[in-house]
């Protein structure tokens, strides 16, 4: 029999004992997952949030804002509001004096709560008539520890989120084509015969259909809800495992047990259920960690040529696309979502090797 | 083998045509027409010109004149490159995607057999591990984060290659692409490569073989029989992937091939165009498959004798 | 044993062969660049990268502006423009107007000629003007020339063609009858539908006329060759009456897609202009490539259209509420890295002969005023704290721009306690769903003008511009004036009832006007003669290319 092999690469590496790279593996797997779960909740920026002073920040440990933002900050708000402001500091509030030719607008205060820079303030002294007024303006603090992309959302959040929505699609994706594949293939694989042959020959026909055209074509289709796109393209990548599990099936159906439950009178949904599932089930664990981490590099394609997850949900393929237009401008943008994606695919690769030699 | 392959190209043709008809009524379930645009037409304009290309009439009928036209040789003409029927346009662009896709092919199967062999003659552990781990970037790492870079390095920094454009196919304007095109290919290939062929080592007529004090040259060259079937198999998958996945390559390299029709023929609604990709793209992968199945057979023969799946 | 050796040699023969072809054919290729270098003379060739490539150099099939730049290097029209993007006299040389405003005779050039040397006819017009009305034409912006007579009759099947308007008096005198008065006529007489075309060749190629074998123009160059994706190579037209002021001998279009992409190639010297700049390279490109850089505003307005049929969109105050919450200024700088200019008119600025446009009341009040007059708005209308949230969802096609301004607009809504929605779609699909206009809450939509009149703007809120009109808006007050503008002859009287118009149209805020466009062009300093310009038109006449 000559099975066509796999998309992806098989290490045979028979004998040798890769313990260590699959527990790495599975160490930076749960690391970045338990990352992206938790780490949104308490990077302190929620990953919608709209930082309109900080667009474009770089990534830093430091917290912001520095001496040149906050100055800049305050002139601008002098600017707007047509007042003289002098300021001192004072750790981690600033005193100003605001001086004016007419009385000052009360406003200022709003301006200085709708900064990103400051947390409200309030009124020390007022002089003159309301041309001078003393105001107390605690400095709000924040760090941005991968920086902020072009509207001033912070980088480190939305990658995490980011993380969520690929392994997600990923996990998502490919359990449809589990399902799918993996009843087809049982399927063909018992009937045998006439049936398997013409089962077997729809699967042709759509390996033959050139995939990416039906991808954008669906994610056209159903532009809409993210889930149904990667359902649709479950509804695509099942065909390896059809292959996969039929030939298991082929080989399990000669095996005693099976011929001893059909003599038992089991049925062939009960059978396939219970005896022929089971005895395939380590090449699918195997081919499923080949096929995750294809279906995220499926969305980023997809996301490449602009149609990805509706914002203000992100994944890592839309992150890596808009970084890497963005190449010479800030190259932060690229440098940590590429980081997390290539982390991701190369565990989940080594996972899948690993499993293979076991299996 | 002559009935073999006659039974095969036979089975194509029926496979071909669901394939066309499942692109034809898929491709018109998408939002839009190939008029729509920025400035909206007139809907009188629209009605106008969607009866000269016969868009109005029954979609049945549509995709009869479409399959006869198609017995033809006939693709129809391109929606939105009016001036060129998708012949035309398929006359330039599909040597240009061949011409790159079987360099960056053979640089894949050049190289990733060099470093697969490299990685399994290393006696120690060392080697088929950095093997992985580098075959590993070139899996994981997207096409369109590796050609900015490479455009970067050797166009802007070391100004040794010019960072785009086609330019009749000058050798220098192909670097880049070939590059581009091949890496994933080439890791894919090495890791396939490595690990067949220290299975193959580990077999034992060749450990006998060894034991007979035979050079390691022919040793080398029994396991590599060994290892070319799924080498062979894959790259019959993935040499159509590589015609259809260049289109991000095509696009920031700026070269006019296929992949470019593709996904804007898809976008623009450009219907004739779609599904003269379509029809390319699907004749090549069956072809792939069926020279795959030939090769396998030669190396093989006991293949021939068995019908395979499907 | 024998067949294993006989096998590895075989598979090491075939690697040795299969590296000997690959290396060979590197080598030919090699060999044939060298051939070709050593030939190569030294002529002055304009590299100009373009956002894509023309869907067709048949004036009557062109739709966009990639089509329209290189439209006007090959075909030169009764009027065309010079580097500043000004009407100047191109084929006619002078021209009369009747006292109605609506008779136009034009006297051409003795010494106009087509490529192939034959010489261009009144009747060159003729044919071009009745090719572009005839249905069987299919011309997608016909419409643009319905201001002559009969033309729309003719376009829509109810007249023969040779009811146009217009006619050949003699060997250099054409007539242009008009349906009604438009002063802007002149204007439109530069747009690619209204370019002379060669009959013979037309006659004689059918539809292949375009070709480069076939093609015959009157411009200052013509078609070389067309390699779609690829590029457009354009020569000198020796036949061209002022041929002697053209410089380059060579003008080659690059199809550039990828923004990213062709700014490399800007920066390397492979193309010599280029008319984008991704928007999140704005910085780099302003610290880097400084002198190349060049800001133009340009006539085209971003807009967020209301479904005004539906509630509660129906509701001018809920309309004004969320534009005036808008910050423009924040859009414009920081978004689009200053490449837009906020907007407040409907028209953009400079247009001459409509002046200053009017602006919405609220443009010079302080956002905090403005935010807390909003909320008033919304409250009246029934939504705010304590009542109905209102919730909006915002539909654009994809891109990153557009994607950033619905974050950031998204975002300003939130200080009104507006909720916000993002759907992005692919760009034709969004086209599509204008175009079907289903029931939404907000749209995007932009608009370049094609040709440089208020009236090309406003006539997108008349009720009866099914087409254009995404907003649905209907107010008879504005149809009337927009009639009333339509009939008058006087220009002072016209631009007054269009700025009526447009204050109105303000009030009602149909179109939510967030930014005007400018254009953001990477021009080599290499590049002479190269002027800035509103139109963002650069004719290769007037370029030349320094060493």
């Amino acid at each position: 029999m000559n099975e066509p092999a796999p998309a992806m690469p098989i290490s045979f590496t028979a004998g040798a004992t890769r313990n260590w790279p699959l527990r790495v593996s599975l160490f930076i797997l749960g690391s970045i997952a338990l990352l992206c779960l938790i780490g949104p909740l308490v990077s302190g920026h929620p990953y919608d949030q709209v930082y309109r002073d900080y667009v474009l920040v770089r990534p830093s440990l430091f917290a912001h804002p520095d001496a040149s933002e906050i100055d800049n900050a305050i002139a601008a708000i002098a600017r707007r509001m047509h007042v003289h402001i002098e300021a001192t500091r004072d750790g981690e509030t600033m005193h100003l004096t605001l001086d004016a030719e007419k009385p000052v607008d009360p406003r200022v205060l709003r301006a200085f709560a709708r900064s990103d820079l400051f947390a409200p303030a309030h009124i020390a002294a007022t002089e003159d008539e309301g041309r001078r007024l003393e105001i107390d303006v605690p400095l709000k603090r924040m760090v941005f520890l991968f920086g902020t992309d072009a509207n001033g959302r912070d980088l480190f959040t939305r990658v995490l989120i980011a993380g969520r929505i690929s392994l997600a699609v990923g996990l998502l994706a490919s359990f449809v084509a589990l399902t799918i594949g993996v009843a087809y293939g049982a399927v063909a694989g018992y009937a045998g015969g006439r049936i398997d042959s013409l089962m077997m020959r729809a699967i042709e026909i759509v390996y033959a259909l050139p995939f990416i055209f039906f991808v954008i074509v669906l994610v056209m289709v159903f532009g809409r809800h993210f889930v149904l796109i990667f359902v649709a393209i479950g509804a695509v990548e099942w065909l390896d495992m059809a292959r996969i599990v039929r030939g298991q099936t082929l080989s399990i159906k000669q095996r005693d047990f099976v011929a001893a439950a059909e003599a038992l009178g089991a049925t062939t949904p009960a059978i396939l259920w219970r005896h022929v599932i089971p005895n395939a089930a380590g090449p699918i664990a195997a081919y499923l960690a080949v096929l995750v981490p294809r279906v995220i590099l499926l969305e980023s394609f997809v996301s490449f040529l602009g149609l990805g997850v509706q914002e203000p949900l992100t994944s890592w393929g839309v992150l890596v696309a808009d970084g890497a237009r963005n190449i010479q401008g800030s190259i932060h943008l690229l440098i940590f979502p590429a980081l997390f994606l290539g982390a991701t695919l190369g565990a989940l690769q080594s996972l899948g090797d690993g499993w293979r030699a076991r299996a | 083998m002559l009935r073999f392959f006659l039974a095969r190209v036979a089975m194509a043709v029926p496979t071909l045509l669901i394939i066309i008809a499942l692109a034809f009524f898929l491709m018109r379930l998408a939002p839009g027409g190939p008029f729509d645009s920025a400035r909206a037409l007139d809907p009188e304009i629209a009605k106008n010109l969607r009866h000269i290309y016969k868009l109005d009439r029954p979609l049945l009928e549509q995709f009869w004149f479409y399959l006869q036209s198609l017995a033809h040789g006939d693709f129809g003409p391109s929606l939105h490159w009016r001036d060129f029927t998708v012949n035309q346009l398929f006359a330039t662009a599909l040597p240009i995607s061949v011409a790159l896709g079987t360099k960056a092919m053979l640089l894949a199967v050049l190289a990733g057999t060099a470093l697969g062999l490299g990685g399994a003659m290393s006696k120690s552990q060392i080697g088929p591990r950095i093997v992985d781990g580098a075959a590993l970037f070139g899996i994981v790492l997207p096409v369109f984060v590796v050609a900015p870079l490479l455009q970067l390095g050797f166009g802007l920094t070391l100004h040794i290659l010019p960072v785009g454009g086609w330019n009749d196919g000058a050798w220098q304007n192909q670097i880049l692409p070939v590059i581009t095109l091949a890496l994933p290919q080439i890791a894919i290939v090495a890791r396939l490569m490595q690990a067949a062929l220290r299975d193959a080592l580990a077999m034992p007529h060749i450990r006998t073989l060894r034991a007979f004090g035979m050079p390691g040259f022919h040793i080398y060259g029994h396991a590599l029989r060994a290892a070319f079937p799924p080498v062979v198999s894959y790259l019959g998958l993935a040499a159509a992937n590589v015609l259809t996945g260049s289109v991000i390559v095509e696009t920031i390299f700026g070269i006019p091939g296929m992949g470019r029709y593709f996904v804007d023929g898809a976008l623009g609604r450009d219907y004739t165009l779609v599904m003269g990709t379509v029809v390319v793209v699907a004749a090549a992968v069956l072809l792939f498959n069926l020279i795959v199945d030939l090769v396998l057979a030669w190396l093989d023969p006991r293949v021939r004798y068995e019908s395979r799946p499907g | 044993m024998s067949g294993n050796l006989r096998w590895h040699r075989l598979a090491f023969q075939l690697l040795v062969r299969v590296a000997a072809i690959f290396f060979t054919v590197l080598g030919l290729t090699i060999e044939t660049e060298i051939g070709c270098a050593a030939e190569a003379p030294a002529l002055m060739v304009w590299h100009r990268g373009e956002l894509g490539d023309p869907g067709s150099l048949d004036p009557h099939k062109a739709e966009t502006l990639i089509e329209s730049n290189i439209l006007d290097e090959l075909f030169e029209g009764l009027v065309t423009l010079n580097a500043r993007s000004e009407f100047i006299p191109g084929v006619a040389a002078s021209w009369t107007v009747d006292p109605t405003g609506t008779v136009y005779d034009f006297q051409l050039r003795p010494d106009a000629k087509w490529s192939n040397g034959d010489t261009l006819t009144p009747d060159d017009f003729v044919f071009a003007f009745r090719r572009l009305m005839a249905p069987a034409t299919g011309a997608p912006y016909a419409n643009i020339l319905y201001t002559l007579k009969n033309a729309e009759k003719i376009n829509k099947g109810e007249l023969p063609v040779e009811a146009l308007g217009v006619r050949g008096l003699d060997a250099h005198r054409l007539e242009i009858t008009l349906e009604h008065p438009a002063p802007f006529f002149i204007s439109q007489l530069a747009h690619f539908t209204a370019k002379p075309l060669h009959q013979k060749s037309i006659e004689t190629y059918g539809s292949d006329f375009v070709r480069p074998e076939h093609m015959v123009t009157n411009g200052p160059f013509m078609l070389k060759s067309f390699t779609p994706n690829d590029r457009i190579v354009l020569i000198k037209n020796p036949a061209y009456y002022d041929v002697a002021h053209v410089a380059l001998d060579e003008e080659i279009f690059y199809s550039l897609e990828d923004r990213s992409a062709a700014l490399r190639r800007f920066m390397a010297g492979e193309i010599q202009s280029y008319n984008d700049v991704p928007v999140e390279q704005i910085g780099f490109v302003r610290s880097h490539l400084a002198e190349a850089f060049k800001v133009t505003p340009s006539l085209g307005g971003y807009y967020y259209s209301f479904d005004t049929r539906r509630k509660p969109f129906d509701d001018r105050r809920v309309r004004q509420a969320l534009s005036m919450a808008i910050d423009r200024e924040f859009l414009a700088e920081r978004i689009w890295g200053g490449t837009m200019d906020p907007g407040y008119s409907f028209v953009p600025p400079g247009i001459e002969s409509y002046g200053a446009p009017a602006t919405v009341a609220w443009k010079d009040t302080d956002l905090f005023e403005r935010e807390d007059e909003a909320k008033k708005l919304l409250a009246e209308a029934g939504f705010g704290p304590g009542s109905q949230k209102l919730e909006v969802e915002i539909r654009f096609p994809n891109s990153e721009n557009h994607r950033a301004t619905a974050v950031a607009v998204a975002d300003m809504w939130k200080a009104l306690g507006v909720e916000t929605r993002l759907l992005a779609t692919d760009t034709m699909s969004h086209y599509a769903f204008l175009r079907e206009k289903p029931p939404f809450d907000v749209a995007w939509w932009g608009w370049f003008a094609d040709y440089p009149d208020a009236q090309n703007y406003l006539f997108l809120g008349q009720s009866d511009n099914q087409g254009l009109n995404h907003a649905s808006f209907s107010n008879e007050t504005f149809n009337r004036l927009m009639q009333e503008a339509q009939r008058e002859a006087s220009p002072e009287r016209r631009r007054a009832i269009l700025h009526e118009a447009e204050a109105l149209l303000l009030d009602e805020q149909p179109d939510l006007v967030l930014l005007t466009y400018s254009s953001r062009n990477l021009v080599s300093p290499k590049l002479k003669g190269w002027e800035a310009n509103v139109l963002d038109n650069h004719p290769g006449r007037y370029i030349s290319v320094a060493p």
